[in-house]
């Protein structure tokens, strides 16, 4: 099932077009929206939950209707957003009650939640502190926090590991991980930094000048057509690709001791692979079917 | 047998909550019709906290203690027969007269106008610094609950610092003065008591709200609101002056076209009281009731101007538009 549904979506911003005629099913999961910026990414995220109205073209969130059935779509669903924000005033247990109780907790339910998702954002410590005192990282995690106390069933991050250090991001990343993976809790991360996407997402939608260029699981689009396998070789060996060339194979890249190799057919592989070091004097490491980075598929589909 | 006890869960050690894994919410939610409440209660909470407002709801009861003192002493006097009867004024006007110095002095508007300046200038204009917009409307309210929350934050504080005081007084009265004709001369006074508090927080919360939400510094916001304030004042009273110097009906009316002037205007409607002479001569027009109808559509300008202002500027998402 798709959390959400978007059809023919245009959204304008006077002459400036940010969303051009999308059409786009997001999956169960942990989705990425990538692309790079003024992609349209945030317009669509704001599109979704009501903030914007399309020029035309329709939007469904969780089954329901963005344009008529925002209120109830808001209710379901949580948002950190990319810039800074914060109740101003109030310590972190308060800023994150009052959110819960925005979004119609009763007040004894919200606080004793709030210190749960405090505890699970690892701002247990903190909690007391004034949020206008808290690090670029704390306030990252408290943003997350908020989006999360009322039990949301898909949640959007919007940037979610911008201005954070190694250690703080790797816990960020962890910490969505852990929210999309059987807990039930759908998320969708809009970001242009790939390897965040790559570690945490199931799948992608790429897009660029307002419009999807590509879209699915992060597997799939990795996966290299034809038969490509990458050699792990001891040492670069010049008579080894030579002697897999008069087997039908083709040099793809070499890159020191790791060799890129496209074949004709799919018959024997490691049967080819051993005669030809056997005859070379190589030795074979490894080797495996070849994907790409998802920085690759990104390039190629933004270029 | 073995009595040792399991060991804990790695989380316990570190924390009071023994399961630090994410849950669902699966609880009870209120009715979204009250969602503005919690906006409002958070505001009027946010009040109560500062030291400033606390002072200023100190100096808004000095009016009352001294005047229900001194009218105390006058009525005594004139009980006694001696000239205290005429700074009393007419017996009808007598207890309407004190609700309305305490209320329209000086002090006590001074006083809700540093209230409305401590409570009001952050209001929204903190919040857009902040860009807590974005978290109020992810949230499942809308623009309005939002608006009216706010609105209904800063005028709660200041009507039941205006009311609490008057009640105050209006029991004093009342334990007092019943056998003199208090309730019998007044069977609605209470009514317009409250009538007369709900104005002035009416009025101050309105234009508060729509200049705060224009700006992202509660200071600028502080010092535009001082300057209608004070600047419409003098304002309202050069235009009167020079424009119907001649004609005192018209120069009364015009001279309360400024925010504290169409309080004590209105007020004075309410309560149906001429001001006393003091300097001035007992026939002196300016002493008059001024014509109410002009006053109350200038009221109803300010609030509802006040709150468009603000619906206006409230947005989750500033679009820039190029």
């Amino acid at each position: 099932m798709a959390v959400a549904t978007i059809s023919h979506l245009t959204v304008r911003y006077g002459a400036k077009t940010a969303v051009n005629d999308l059409s786009v099913e997001i999956p169960e999961g942990c989705v990425g929206l990538l692309g790079p910026n003024g992609a349209g990414k945030t317009t669509l995220l704001k599109t979704l939950l009501g903030f914007v109205s399309p020029a035309s073209g329709s939007g469904e969130v969780l089954g329901m209707n963005a344009a008529t059935e925002g209120m109830k779509i808001r209710q379901r669903i949580g948002l950190m957003p990319e810039i800074d924000c914060h109740i101003p005033g109030m310590n972190a247990v308060t800023f994150v009650a009052y959110a819960g109780e925005l979004a119609g907790m009763p007040a004894n339910y919200a606080l004793g939640r709030a210190h749960e998702v405090l505890e699970y954002c690892k701002l247990g410590e903190a909690r007391y502190r004034n949020v206008e005192t808290y690090s670029t990282g704390m306030k990252q995690r408290i943003k997350l926090a908020q989006a999360l106390v009322h039990g949301p069933k898909l949640i959007f991050l919007d940037e979610p590991t911008n201005g954070l250090d190694p250690v703080g991001r790797d816990e960020m990343l962890e910490l969505i991980r852990d929210i999309s993976h059987g807990k039930g809790v759908n998320v969708i991360v809009s970001s242009h930094l790939l390897p965040d996407i790559e570690r945490t997402c199931d799948s992608v939608v790429v897009m660029r000048q307002g419009q999807v260029v590509r879209q699915g699981s992060v597997s799939d689009l990795r996966e290299l057509g034809g038969l490509t396998v990458d050699v792990d070789l001891r040492h670069p060996s010049e008579p080894f690709l030579e002697a897999m060339r008069k087997r039908g194979a083709t040099v793809v890249s070499q890159i020191g001791a790791q060799v890129r190799l496209a074949l004709l057919d799919d018959t024997e592989i490691g049967r080819r692979l051993f005669e030809a070091a056997r005859e070379s004097g190589a030795q074979v490491r490894g080797f495996r079917p070849a994907s790409r980075s998802l920085q690759d598929v990104f390039l190629e589909a933004v270029e | 047998m073995n009595y040792d006890l399991p060991p804990p869960p790695p989380s316990a050690s570190v924390s009071n909550i023994a399961d630090l894994t994410y849950r669902n919410y699966e609880g009870p939610l209120v009715s979204r019709a009250v969602r503005w409440w919690i906006v409002a209660k958070s505001g009027v909470q946010g009040a109560l906290k500062k030291p400033g407002f606390w002072v200023a709801v100190a100096f808004c009861l000095l009016p009352y203690l001294i005047h229900g003192f001194v009218f105390y002493l006058q009525q005594q006097m004139a009980d006694m027969g001696g000239p205290a009867a005429m700074l009393l004024g007419p017996q009808e006007q007598r207890f309407g007269r004190l609700f309305y110095q305490s209320l329209c002095g000086d002090t006590n508007e001074i006083s809700m106008f540093v209230i409305t300046l401590l409570i009001g200038t952050g209001s929204i204009a903190a919040d857009n610094r902040a860009n807590a917009l974005m978290v109020y409307l992810s949230k499942p309210i809308t623009k309005g609950d939002y608006l009216f929350g706010k609105w209904a934050g800063v005028f709660l504080t200041l009507f039941l610092v205006a009311l609490l005081p008057c009640l105050l007084l209006f029991l004093f009265c009342l334990v007092l003065y019943t056998s003199d004709g208090f309730l019998k001369d007044n069977p609605t006074l209470i009514l317009k008591v409250i009538g007369s508090c709900f104005l002035p927080a009416l009025l101050h919360s309105s234009l508060i709200i729509g200049i705060s939400a224009w700006s992202k510094s509660p200071r600028l916001v502080g010092a535009v609101y001082a300057g209608i304030y004070f600047v419409g004042g003098i304002l309202s009273w050069l235009l009167g002056a020079s424009l119907f110097g001649s004609d005192p009906k018209m120069n009364n009316l015009v001279q309360h076209f400024s925010l504290s002037g169409l309080m004590e205007g209105i007020i004075q409607n309410i309560l149906h009281v001429t001001l006393a002479a003091g300097l001035r001569r007992p026939d002196d027009p300016t002493l008059e009731i001024p014509m109410v109808a002009p006053l109350i559509v200038a009221a109803i300008l300010v609030v509802v101007g006040g709150i468009i202002a603000a619906r206006t500027k409230i947005k989750a998402v500033e679009v820039v538009r190029g």
